[in-house]
């Protein structure tokens, strides 16, 4: 069994509905590095993985990049948080090999 | 009517004039015919007003209490950052107002038919043409003005939306994370302006800023919250700057 760390990036669409965009996971214990489920070549996606995100949780200097692992997840939902664009809280989920 | 009488008739695609519409009061006072709550961390829900649109409905004062001090409401700048853009008159602010909906307290903000830079999912770029590339510079120029003096720490491409066809900027989320920060991401529209070479402050812009310091002192005693007198003092000491230097500081 694997265990998995997750965050699920929506959008609201023209027609005001909401739509997920990507899921960010990140594997415990055998990576430290977040991978995308969805679109790689999504503009937001690889805006992310140029620029990276703040760290809102800390207030470190610097920006968080994907191979920032958790400290990456854990701040989605202060970058995303307009209503436009919402970031889940990190979850977990549990796959069966 | 009689024949012969020459009356011009309208034609009968013909849209006739609309008495405009009080948005704001619409907000504040429209009937509320649906809430969903959004999927995500934020409590953040879709509001349809009866036969009045949607709009978007966020808490005031439980959200992020993780990382914020305890006495922060998010009405207060939201509703301190609306009245300034009104002051200025510059537009970059959708209408705003304070509002309870299933017992919560929030603000309740018009849903604007503009997309967060981030999602350019109904337009293509061409090569080396950015967002900055397909709005008016006047308002990447008053956005960056805005930005600049309300302190904006945290302005990235999810905290604005850009309207292609009008080639509008509306700037959005005027919360804890976009003012209280130790350290910040900064402002992408005073970064625009920069590049544009854009930072400079026109006569139009100055006569506004001007304005703006004619009521700000009103606007101490109407905004009284430790909060909202924090920002004003702020607003107060960098308008006054660009009036005296007339041009956005480069401290990137």
């Amino acid at each position: 069994m694997t265990l998995f760390y997750f965050v699920d990036l929506y959008e609201l669409d023209r027609n005001a509905k909401q739509r997920k965009v990507a899921t960010f996971k990140l594997e415990d214990g055998n990576s430290s590095t977040v991978e995308v489920d969805g679109d790689e070549r999504h503009p937001l996606v690889e805006n992310l993985k140029r620029e990276g995100i703040f760290d809102y949780k800390f207030s470190r200097p610097g920006r968080l990049y994907f191979n920032d692992g958790m400290n990456f997840l854990e701040n989605l939902k202060y970058y995303f948080r307009s209503g436009y664009l919402l970031a889940t809280d990190v979850q977990k989920r549990v796959v069966d090999n | 009517m009689f024949e012969g009488e020459d009356i011009e008739k309208p034609d009968k695609h013909e849209i006739l004039p609309q008495p405009p519409v009080d948005l704001r009061s619409v907000l504040e006072k429209g009937e509320i015919a649906r809430v969903e709550r959004l999927q995500g961390f934020p409590d953040v829900s879709l509001v349809d007003i009866k036969d009045d649109g949607q709009a978007l409905f966020k808490v005031s004062t439980d959200e992020f209490v993780e990382i914020r001090s305890k006495i922060f409401s998010r009405a207060d700048t939201e509703l301190l950052m609306a009245e300034l853009d009104q002051i200025l008159g510059f537009n970059l602010v959708p209408p705003v107002v304070s509002r309870e909906i299933h017992g919560k307290k929030g603000v309740l903000q018009q849903l604007m038919e503009a997309r967060p830079v981030e999602m350019p999912d109904e337009y293509q770029l061409p090569d080396l043409v950015g967002w900055s590339d397909l709005v008016d510079i006047e308002e990447i120029s008053k956005a960056a003005v805005f930005d600049y003096i309300v302190g904006a720490k945290d302005r990235h491409g999810g905290n604005f939306l850009i309207d292609i066809p009008r080639k509008k900027v509306w700037l959005i989320d005027h919360d804890y994370l976009m003012f209280f920060q130790e350290l910040g991401y900064g402002s992408d529209l005073i970064r625009a302006a920069l590049n544009k070479d854009a930072a400079h402050i026109s006569d139009q812009v100055k006569y506004s800023l001007k304005n703006l310091l004619d009521a700000i002192e009103g606007l101490f005693i109407r905004f009284p919250s430790k909060t909202t007198k924090m920002l004003l003092s702020g607003v107060k000491d960098r308008t006054e700057e660009l009036l005296r230097t007339s041009q956005i500081p480069n401290l990137i």
